[in-house]
């Protein structure tokens, strides 16, 4: 009786482990390439800023990415076979910029779905910005502010 | 397919029918005497070796990955001392994204056996395992970038360690003379890895499974034989 019992228990958990075998890829990417920067004051508060032009250096490459706008929000796309960006961003009277070191991670996201890049570890190495500030270090389309710079 | 993965299992789980109707009196038993207070029942009396049967059954399945194992384990009265070693392998290819994993891999460990006192030796188990990888990885292919272009890779990450521990539950019945048969199922926990440098993330490691699992479930299905050099002394309580 007891080994009946036993049998039913081993059974049930064979089962779940196939239950563990089964899972569909959705290729819906968690993470994204996109770095999310805002812009505050100094009372912390969001403040927009003027630019001639918005310039991204990483390894070999360089280009703009703006060109005069005004924004408190910013999404800028990092280079997965890279480790360092630089954006500076040229105002009228001066040019900030601000170095970020990072991390990008290539990865499998799932067999059917192909690479994708995970990017950690971002901070800052420069900057002539007042303060800025690394909220989040790690880019997920579920996080709306990694960097603060306060101007 | 997971319909067909149950009917394998459920035929793999047979030996269960075995083991209820197997029960003998130890005086009967070819394998084993009663124990009694002048020997030493630690005395090791037997080993067995043998190999799964369940990872190249699922290779068939998948044929993106293949394992191969052996385990042999030493019979310590209520307790097995186990050692199981094995390679497994991972391959995929679209036309964007390339990644093969292969390696080897070795578990460690103790069961302990809850019917300690069948005459025919059958085993019913608790164990606990630690476990090692150290295996090969290659990745190529695009990577997509929302502001660089779409960037090539081609990257290798040699001599990955990866560990973690096991418990496992299962049972081996004498099907014939001194073969055993029976399975080990295996709840894999604490995983660590070590690279000598992370050039991308694992996929797969061997012997473990999807690397970016924390926790893992495993199946083993062991045919083994059973070299013994004496009889064994169960503790056999007389009525």
């Amino acid at each position: 009786m007891k080994l009946k019992k036993l049998s039913k228990c081993l059974v049930f958990l064979a089962l779940l482990s196939l239950a563990g075998c089964a899972d569909e890829a959705t290729c819906i990417p968690e993470n994204t390439d996109l770095l999310q920067l805002s812009f505050i004051d100094e009372n912390g508060k969001a403040s927009a800023i003027t630019v001639v032009s918005l310039e991204v250096e990483g390894g070999n490459d360089y280009f703009p990415i703006i060109q005069d706008s005004t924004f408190s929000t910013l999404s800028v796309p990092l280079n997965p076979l890279d480790s360092v960006v630089q954006l500076n961003f040229v105002q009228e009277s001066e040019i900030n910029s601000i170095t970020l070191n990072y991390r990008a991670t290539p990865r499998l996201s799932d067999p059917k779905c192909g690479l994708e890049t995970f990017f950690n570890e971002i901070e800052t190495e420069s900057t002539n910005f007042i303060d800025v500030e690394i909220v989040n270090p790690v880019l997920n389309k579920d996080i709306t502010t990694n960097v603060k710079i306060t101007h | 397919m997971l319909k067909s993965r149950i009917s394998l299992l459920l035929i793999l789980l047979f030996p269960l029918t075995f083991a209820a109707q197997g029960q003998v009196q130890v005086n009967q038993s070819a394998y084993a005497y009663a124990l009694d207070s002048t020997m030493n029942k630690w005395t090791p009396t037997g080993i067995r070796v043998g190999m799964d049967i369940a990872g190249p059954i699922y290779s068939l399945l998948e044929p993106s990955v293949s394992r191969y194992e052996i385990t042999t384990d030493i019979d310590l009265h209520k307790f097995f001392g186990v050692i199981e070693i094995g390679h497994g392998s991972y391959k995929t290819g679209i036309d964007s994204a390339n990644y093969t994993s292969n390696g080897f891999f070795y578990r460690v460990g103790m069961d302990a056996n809850f019917i300690a006192k069948d005459p025919n030796l059958n085993v019913f188990f608790f164990g606990l395992r630690y476990a090692s990888s150290l295996f090969n990885e290659n990745m190529s292919g695009n990577l997509p970038s929302s502001g660089w272009g779409t960037q090539t890779i081609s990257l290798e990450q040699n001599s990955s360690r990866a560990s973690w521990a096991e418990m496992n539950i299962g049972m081996r019945v004498r099907i014939w003379k001194s073969i055993f048969a029976g399975y080990t199922a295996r709840l894999k926990i604490l995983k660590h890895n070590t690279y000598s440098k992370e050039e991308f993330q694992s996929y797969y490691i061997p012997g473990f499974g999807k690397a970016d699992r924390t926790t893992n479930w495993g199946f083993s299905y062991y045919i083994q034989y059973r070299f013994e050099w004496k009889k064994k002394p169960i503790p056999w309580r007389k009525n």
